[in-house]
């Protein structure tokens, strides 16, 4: 199950990688987006790997925190353009 | 036997979800702009975890894990939709100064609506569009 992770990873760092070298502000919150759905993946199998179920329960907390992040940075910066 | 085809299906499953990530992490990579790229982070992405979620229900083996791995990809999917709509509104507010098809937009000369450039000037119905009178 490794290489599945090590794939999910590199996934990862190919969003941060777009984070890095992003043409505005909308791109980085795609990349930020991408890493949050790699991470939920990464905490899944982790949890299969191991067999602590308790990593589920952090991938259900880190999806909720991922759907709220870009709506509320939007809203954001809808309301006060930069 | 059963059992060793479980195994098969859930295997195969994941392994496609893993290549869907690659998938989108190429996307990532080499799409030009952001309106490309929000395909590969969001509708990859989805499918991918869909996939995963799905061949580590099987592998578990177990219908309290497979009810909550249900939950986190709805959850993925529900925000993956929304925040790929909301990402490119964003983005076309960016470019242009407004959407395209706002209540402003009915205010503008003829020709502008050219400018935006997506096929949607001489059709603001199709948006869901309706006119205000006096704006």
């Amino acid at each position: 199950m490794n290489w599945l992770l090590t794939l999910i990873l590199l996934t990862s760092g190919a969003a941060l990688w777009r984070i890095y070298r992003a043409d505005g502000s909308g791109d980085r919150l795609l990349g930020i987006q991408l890493v949050g759905t790699t991470g939920i993946a990464v905490l899944l199998i982790t949890a299969e790997s191991t067999g602590n179920g308790a990593w589920r329960e952090v991938a259900l907390v880190l999806a909720l925190l991922a759907a709220v992040i870009t709506t509320a940075l939007v809203q954001l910066w809808r309301r006060r353009p930069s | 036997m059963i059992a060793t085809l479980i195994q098969i299906l859930a295997w195969s499953l994941m392994i496609s979800g893993a290549l869907f990530f690659a998938t989108a992490a190429v996307g990532m990579v080499r799409f030009p702009d952001i309106f490309c790229r929000l395909h590969a982070a969001a509708k990859a992405d989805t499918t991918g975890m869909g996939l995963l979620c799905a061949g580590l229900a099987l592998k578990s083996a177990s219908w309290s894990t497979a009810a909550l791995l249900l939950v986190i990809w709805l959850v993925v999917m529900a925000s993956a939709a929304v925040n790929c709509q909301l990402l490119a509104r964003y983005s076309v507010e960016e470019e242009h100064g407004g959407l395209p098809h706002s209540d402003d937009r009915m205010h503008l000369d003829p020709d502008s609506g050219a400018a935006w450039g997506r096929g949607h000037a001489s059709d603001p119905g199709s948006r869901g569009v309706h006119k205000q009178e006096g704006g």
